[in-house]
């Protein structure tokens, strides 16, 4: 597969193509990867939605996205998320 | 005072003035030298780039075997030394033919005439070359203004640049002496380059671990089940700088290929590493069931809802996707018409108060006889609940604001 997209199924095995933009460790929560993905939709001009998920490997040939509930843990997220703009930034200026 | 007081001081005041003038004499010596040492410097200079142009420019002439353009006189010249050189061969043959002949005469007669005739001819083929000579430096005197004026100006340009080249070094030596000489901020910018080398390493490992991730993802046979995800808003400037990363990363990794085979042992140390993951995501989940007693306290109807959610997974996403239903302002979107948010911030944040309440997104319990027409009525009603807190919300801030 090409251009970082993947297929997502649902439970009532429909296949959704999505872009995986990142795939991301978050501190104090080592165990579990992160993974951020779109579907290119607009909410006005400027931004498009952003999903955001966990990443939980259940065996070598299923994954699962799961949201995050826990608001402690998602305000590490949004850390992560936003210290991976801001490097992305850094490392367009240089 | 004392009287020797008064002679140390002299004697001090005597020595002060020896010295200062010692020191003059040596400062004006010192910049006399220096003056020296610099056109000596600058005359280098200048040199060599004379020097570079003329041997480029033999090089030329001998590489492309260019020739002069002649004037009138120097052409004449030329045609005269040519006749004088073919001349000159049959002479040198005559010479050679007469030596022959001189060792095979035996007789004392016609020996001496035979080197009677070979002097003559040796003599006749001396004033050819004398001629040639003399001919070629004719021409030398004639081509020499050619040749000065090339020079002069050679001279006047290189003379400019030597002193370009010279201002130049000195500047880098300065420079280099003021670093030499800066040792704090060496140490500054040395430490600022590790951290960069350290930073970059560890976005690098990163990226590299999210690409192999994506690429489990993306083998053939792997399910990627969909039970629920969380929304924000982002700029599309943001999501092209990660889209890129993420693509140059893939590049990487594809050049790394053609080397995986040798660092195949090395991945299969790594393999051990990463089965060992979902055992730490085995470990967290209690942790994730501690938490559900706190939402119990927070809300019954979360708890209702975690068991319910896995089996509304595809409803979750394809509930976003509904052009219908509007975003949550308890989820990370901007809904346009809000507030700015926050300098620099590049998610989206709700009000604070939007905190408290959960973030996932989560549907109401299903019923068992769900339609079309259901979910459409649904998604009004929650339309409805949404405008009515989003103009709670914004009073609220406009209140806070005043």
């Amino acid at each position: 597969m090409e251009d970082n997209k993947i297929t997502l199924t649902t439970s009532d095995n429909k296949q959704i193509e999505v872009e995986v933009l990142d795939i991301f460790n978050v501190v104090g929560y080592e165990g579990k990867d992160y993974i951020m993905y779109t579907l290119g939709e607009k909410v006005d001009e400027d931004n498009e939605k952003v999903y955001i998920s966990i990443l939980n490997e259940k065996d070598d040939n299923t994954f699962e996205l799961l949201s995050i509930t826990d608001e402690k843990e998602w305000d590490m997220v949004e850390k992560a998320i936003e210290e991976e703009i801001t490097y992305g930034d850094e490392m367009k200026d240089e | 005072m004392n009287n020797s007081e008064n002679n140390y001081r002299e004697i001090l005041e005597n020595s002060l003035k020896h010295i200062t003038e010692e020191m003059a004499l040596l400062q004006s010596q010192s910049n006399g030298l220096m003056k020296v040492i610099t056109q000596s410097e600058k005359r280098l200079e200048k040199l060599k780039i004379e020097q570079k142009h003329i041997q480029a420019e033999l090089q030329m002439r001998i590489k492309e075997n260019q020739t002069i353009e002649p004037g009138v006189l120097v052409g004449t010249l030329d045609s005269k030394i040519e006749n004088i050189l073919k001349k000159k061969e049959t002479q040198a043959e005559k010479v050679a033919e007469l030596e022959e002949l001189k060792s095979n005469v035996s007789s004392r007669l016609g020996s001496a005439i035979m080197n009677r005739r070979s002097r003559r001819a040796i003599k006749k083929l001396q004033n050819q070359q004398c001629r040639i000579n003399l001919i070629s430096d004719i021409q030398k005197a004639l081509l020499m203004p050619k040749y000065i004026v090339e020079k002069f100006k050679l001279g006047r340009y290189s003379k400019k640049a030597g002193k370009v080249s010279y201002a130049q070094n000195k500047i880098d030596q300065i420079n280099q002496k003021r670093q030499n000489l800066d040792p704090e901020n060496k140490i500054i910018d040395s430490i600022k380059d590790t951290i960069y080398d350290i930073k970059g390493e560890y976005y690098a490992n990163k990226l590299e671990k999210a690409q192999e991730k994506l690429k489990k993802l993306q083998t053939k046979g792997v399910q990627n089940h969909i039970l629920g995800a969380n929304v924000v808003a982002m700029t599309k400037k943001d999501i092209n700088n990660l889209r890129k990363r993420m693509s140059n990363a893939k590049k990487k990794a594809s050049q790394q290929t053609t080397t995986q085979k040798q660092q195949a042992p090395k991945q299969n140390q790594q393999t051990p590493i990463q089965k060992q993951q979902p055992t730490t995501q085995n470990q967290q989940t209690p942790i994730e069931k501690e938490q559900t007693p706190i939402e119990k306290e927070q809300t019954p109807i979360e708890k209702e809802q975690a068991p319910i959610e896995k089996e509304q997974a595809p409803s979750e996403l394809s509930s976003l996707i509904i052009p219908l239903q509007e975003p949550k302002t308890n989820s990370h979107i901007i809904i346009p018409g809000q507030e700015e948010p926050p300098k620099e911030s590049h998610i989206i944040l709700p009000g604070e108060e939007s905190k408290q309440q959960t973030q996932a997104i989560i549907l109401p319990p299903r019923n068992e006889n769900i339609t079309a027409a259901t979910l459409a009525e649904e998604a009004a009603q929650q339309k409805q609940t949404k405008q009515q807190t989003n103009q709670q919300q914004q009073a609220q801030t406009f209140t806070k604001a005043a």
